[in-house]
């Protein structure tokens, strides 16, 4: 815990097959993790809009999207490629925009990898901790 | 039949929606039968203050976005007296290409200004103050920059929405027929927009195949343009599908691509990364396991501005504006 005390709220989107199900195992699991994220299941990666994503910032610190690893495992064959076609775009905006593009990260998590997921959502909270609140301008 | 009282205000303009709006012709004629301009700047002689004294508006045109103090106060004001209000041009309803300053802050827009464009003489980097005195000793002041650009629809309700920069000549036409049946008592519906339902991919005649692929993306100037063959598949950024129709596609038709001044598509929010989801999709659809991760980020880094290329009229009207920012909040004067 930093001195300041802020704690980042994190908005995640995990695919049904892979991240949400890897969320699932981090619980089942009992792993810890910091209590920063509030999932959202979608079907795929793939069915994301970006607007949404952009919506999940304008309340929030960061965005984790969380889906099947890549080349082959997505449930639909290439959901996962589409995300990552366009978060890679959206990342560009963002720092267009003046938001810092690490505050979007696209992961693959896979159904068994609970640990991983633990261990992202700690990595991706204390690098949004540096960051520090996403500001609202006047 | 009583005639209406029309009037014109600014917010922040270039000029080009007076000279559409004129371009209508004789068509202006028919608009001063139903209507009595009572405020105009750029067509009649006024001075500061009547529009205050002009009593009520039947009708209230707004030019232009909103980037100062005074323009808020000036639409504020137009809106309260008008009995109908419409934003004219891009800029009055999603913010328009002035809207793209958002991306930077005030004061570094100032300092591109007055200081590091090139051709202009500025050692001391001196920026004028919002205050000051005229050679006669009286003192003049500039209204304050707000922090970011926006539509007129961000701080009003706006009864008719006339999208495009500038407005086609079928679309001032249109305004004027509803004027005219405004005086005769037919209210125009709120949120009215004089333009298509649809995008403007369903008035482009261009061959367009069932699934767009797009190998590699080429700026206008970089290809030889097939002026049959839709754009994307030409892997050249044309708005279309995301764009509302309503301008008589006339970009299109002179082998331009579309840029999107009509605004986003009834029901889209966010013309920018409506684009943007779509766009993306497209990159090598259906080969992605062959090109591999790498590969498809290098190519999608190859995108030059894709802020400015997506959101060229609606920035202002986005989903993430200046309200959401790293940059921090900083004021100007």
């Amino acid at each position: 815990m930093v001195s300041d005390g802020f704690e980042p709220s994190i908005v995640a989107f995990l695919c049904r097959w892979c991240g949400y199900a890897g969320a699932d195992m981090a619980g089942t699991s009992r792993l810890k993790y910091p209590p920063s994220i509030t999932p959202i299941r979608v079907p795929c990666t793939g069915r994301i809009e970006m607007e949404q994503v952009l919506k999940a910032l304008r309340r929030s610190d960061g965005v984790l999207i969380a889906g099947c690893h890549t080349p082959g495992d997505c449930h639909y064959v290439r959901g996962n490629f589409q995300c990552l076609k366009r978060v890679a775009l959206l990342r560009k905006f963002l720092s267009q925009m003046g938001v810092n593009p690490a505050r979007l990260r696209l992961e693959w998590i896979s159904a068994t990898e609970g640990k991983k997921f633990a261990e992202v959502v700690r990595e991706f909270t204390r690098e949004l901790r540096e960051l520090g609140p996403l500001g609202e301008m006047k | 039949m009583r005639k209406l009282k029309l009037a014109v205000a600014y917010g922040s303009i270039c000029g080009g929606c007076d000279v559409a709006f004129v371009d209508v012709g004789e068509k202006l004629i028919d608009l001063t039968e139903a209507a009595d301009i009572v405020h105009w700047p750029s067509l009649m002689d006024g001075k500061e203050g009547d529009l205050e004294r002009a009593g009520d508006i039947d009708v209230g045109i707004y030019f232009g976005g909103v980037r100062t103090d005074k323009h808020k106060e000036v639409l504020e004001l137009l809106r309260e007296k008008s009995g109908v209000f419409v934003a004219f041009g891009a800029c009055a309803c999603h913010g328009g290409v002035p809207g793209l300053a958002n991306v930077f802050k005030s004061r570094p827009l100032l300092e591109r200004g007055y200081v590091t464009t090139k051709g202009v003489e500025n050692p001391e980097g001196v920026i004028p103050g919002l205050k000051g005195t005229n050679p006669e000793g009286g003192k003049v002041s500039v209204p304050r920059l707000r922090s970011f650009l926006s539509p007129a629809s961000d701080f009003v309700d706006v009864d008719i929405f006339v999208p495009g920069c500038p407005p086609p000549v079928e679309s001032v036409s249109e305004l004027i027929e509803v004027v005219k049946s405004h005086q005769k008592g037919h209210s125009p519906p709120r949120g009215l927009a004089i333009a298509e339902e649809t995008s403007l991919c369903d008035f482009c005649d261009r061959q367009k195949s069932e699934e767009i692929n797009i190998e590699r993306f080429r700026r206008v100037h970089e290809a030889a343009v097939d002026k049959d063959k839709c754009f994307l598949e030409q892997g050249i950024i044309c708005m279309g599908p995301v764009t509302r129709g309503g301008c008589g596609a006339k970009c299109i038709n002179a082998n331009m691509p579309c840029r999107g001044c009509f605004g986003p598509v009834p029901g889209v929010e966010d013309q920018g990364t409506k684009f943007l989801t779509t766009i993306a999709a497209a990159l090598e659809a259906g080969k992605e396991r062959e090109v591999g991760e790498e590969e498809l980020k290098k190519l999608i880094r190859e995108l030059r501005d894709p802020v400015g290329l997506f959101y060229m009229f609606s920035l202002a009207a986005s989903v993430i504006n200046r309200r959401n920012s790293d940059l921090g909040g900083q004021k100007v004067g």
